[in-house]
């Protein structure tokens, strides 16, 4: 399968008054082609400074650094400020969590969605018109002709995330970045989107990575899973071995606290992961999870697990050396 | 969008009623008319006669009307001092006025706008400093040093201008000068104040992420919302600089409506003093007016409210 992103060690600070921020610790991501790639982890984590940082959206204050970050062959960090343009909007695009915030209050829905495909593939007005009002079609907006002459505020948010998934469709991207893109909707809503997303992402043969804090969000929809935890990816696999043989304590804890259908009963204490994240500022010493760990030996304290293959297969793979040795062990 | 103009302008109408009941009661309970009128040599009977000629005699309420009535027909009675009809006094007046305030309000609106954007951008760096130490020295100096100040150096020494009256174009270059820097630096903070913040709004991530050139993120996307709180500050700008141009005009010696205003308070000229309070009172609310439809034009969510 062919890749299109390639990222390794990738690393995210900002300034604040208290001391350097380290949000993104060193992160490697890969996607292919046409793959749906879930990030999940709790607020804070890093999840929204990780997809800023692929897109070159980050303040100038932000300090981004990574051995590689590679993009259908590209290195996106050499690349100059025209031609990191000229790739983001046209070929990697990202649906926001603020349907509300996100679209220009000024400016007619027709306006913002054609501007982008004007721009990167000098169309002419009528052509790119054309393809927003098929994609609107696409991501199930009511009346799409009529939406071109609407502004933001006369659509529900709802309606303004559809909006906005025809926007990041618009010119035919390889990679679309959805950073919690339903976590602000009504619970029904939140399910068609989801659907919406999955079914183009198949349609159109687009890689996404989708940004979530729900594991039941992932189950849904996920090919690959990464964990992240303060600022690193903690375990990463595909979706199917992520669900039925977790590794990582913190993602065995993300799991208890899921309701399973059928399973859980209605009512029932739902687990939640006792205990708080790390700040971020500084260094970390031994494993991030060691506070909240259950599982966790003198040695987590001092030693900072590293992201190692679990079952010999790159595929699946755990930062957290006590849960392969306990396996290692039951051998 | 025509309801809409349709209720700010009943808005208007009633303000300007309720404007020119205030100012028409505000003479009338500040002393007795007739006895300031007729001078404190007067006596008791000449005050009689006057308050007879002038109408001061009749009620109130009637009093009102009458002068309303005559000033929707722009009729204002005649100067008690100038021998003039108050409206030949103010159509005399007013242009200058008005041309002095359009100049003031163009010449700080070209200036504060760029300014604004650019210590935006530039945010905590020399040229952000640079462009509020410029706000913060305009906002302190008061402005008739600073028209003292420009009439030393272009007028008296330079001799590129003249430094008073107001018969040709060049006479309005400093008084213009003088104004606008006084409406400036506010305008210039709210372009200023305006723009970071919708920089820093979901939508112009979303601008970005879009891969536009920064130029469309900044002029197309940003500029155009952070603008519209400066429309509103422009037109009170404007309003303002009608009304407090008394100082300016007097400093350049120029012979407009503030001018005009400061000299009938001075002679207890009062159909003069009310005319004048009224027309900048109009005029205010007429801006006011203007620049809610533009605000209106600009920001397509007021458009329904
Ligand atoms: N502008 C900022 N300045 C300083 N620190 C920030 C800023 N934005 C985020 N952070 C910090 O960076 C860390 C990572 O934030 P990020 O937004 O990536 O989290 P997230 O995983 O997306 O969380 P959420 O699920 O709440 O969106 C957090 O600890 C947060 O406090
Ligand atoms: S390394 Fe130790 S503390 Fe960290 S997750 Fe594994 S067992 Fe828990
Ligand atoms: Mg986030």
């Amino acid at each position: 399968m062919k890749r299109i992103l390639d990222v390794k060690n990738l690393q995210v600070s900002l300034p604040t008054p208290n001391g350097n921020l380290r949000a993104v610790r060193g992160i490697d991501l890969q996607v292919n082609k046409g793959e749906m790639l879930c990030i999940v982890g709790e607020s804070g984590c890093g999840k929204s400074m990780t997809s800023m940082a692929l897109m070159g959206l980050l303040p100038k204050r932000a300090e981004v650094t990574a051995e590689a970050m590679h993009f259908d062959g590209m290195d996106l960090l050499s690349l100059s400020k025209k031609e990191r343009n000229q790739v983001r909007g046209m070929r990697m695009s990202m649906i926001f969590q603020e349907p509300m915030t996100s679209l220009n209050p000024s400016y007619t829905l027709g306006n913002q969605l054609c501007e982008g495909i004007i721009k990167h593939k000098k169309v002419s007005k009528d052509e790119a018109k054309k393809r927003a009002v098929y994609l609107l079609e696409r991501a199930g907006v009511p009346y799409p002709e009529k939406r071109l002459d609407q502004y933001p505020h006369q659509l529900s948010g709802g309606l303004r995330q559809r909006v906005m998934i025809a926007m990041a469709l618009m010119c035919e991207p390889d990679l679309i970045i959805a950073d919690e893109p339903t976590t602000a909707l009504d619970v029904t809503i939140q399910a068609q989107i989801l659907r919406l997303i999955r079914e183009l992402q198949q349609e159109f043969g687009t890689a996404v990575i989708f940004i979530t804090h729900d594991l039941g969000v992932v189950a849904r929809i996920a090919d690959r899973v990464a964990v992240m935890y303060a600022g690193q990816v903690v375990e990463t696999a595909s979706a199917q071995d992520l669900f039925a043989d977790p590794q990582h304590p913190y993602t065995k804890g993300l799991l208890n606290c899921i309701p399973i259908p059928g399973k859980t009963l209605p009512g029932s204490h739902l687990e939640s992961i006792p205990g708080v994240v790390p700040s971020l500022i500084g260094e970390l010493k031994g494993c991030a999870f060691e506070n909240r760990c259950n599982a966790s030996t003198g040695e987590c304290c001092y030693r900072s697990p590293s992201l190692e293959n679990h079952l010999g297969s790159a595929a699946h793979q755990v930062r957290c050396p006590i849960a392969t040795a306990s396996f290692q062990e039951a051998v | 969008m025509l309801v809409f103009i349709f209720r700010r302008l009943l808005v208007a109408f009633s303000v300007a009623i309720t404007v020119s009941v205030v100012s028409f009661m505000l003479l009338h309970l500040s002393g007795d008319l007739a006895i300031s009128i007729a001078g404190p040599e007067s006596t008791a009977a000449q005050v009689e006669q006057i308050r007879i000629d002038f109408g001061l005699d009749k009620p109130m309420v009637y009093q009102y009307f009458d002068w309303l009535w005559g000033a929707v027909q722009l009729d204002f009675g005649r100067s008690y001092y100038f021998q003039d009809t108050v409206m030949g006094l103010i159509s005399e007046r007013l242009p200058v006025t008005l041309t002095l305030g359009a100049l003031a309000l163009a010449l700080a609106t070209v200036i504060a706008i760029p300014l604004g954007v650019i210590a935006a951008i530039k945010q905590d760096t020399w040229i952000d400093r640079l462009a509020l130490t410029i706000a913060v020295i305009g906002q302190a100096m008061p402005s008739f040093w600073f028209a003292l100040t420009l009439i030393v150096i272009f007028a008296v020494n330079l001799q590129w201008l003249p430094a008073g009256g107001n018969e040709s174009w060049q006479h309005f270059v400093l008084p213009a000068i003088a104004l606008g820097y006084y409406a400036m630096p506010a305008m210039m903070r709210l372009t200023r104040t305006g723009m970071l913040e919708v920089l820093n709004s979901d939508y112009i991530r979303t601008a970005r992420s879009k891969g536009l050139n920064e130029s469309t993120v900044i002029f197309k996307h940003a500029l155009r919302n952070a603008v519209i709180p400066v429309v509103a500050l422009a037109a009170v700008e404007l309003g303002f600089m009608l009304g407090g141009s008394v100082v300016i005009e007097s400093v350049f010696s120029l012979k407009g409506l503030g001018q005009l205003g400061w000299d009938a308070i001075t002679r207890n000229d009062y159909p003069v003093v009310q005319a004048v309070v009224l027309i900048i009172a109009v005029f205010y609310i007429l801006l006011t007016f203007l620049a809610d439809v533009i605000n209106a034009m600009l920001d397509p969510r007021l458009r329904v409210r």
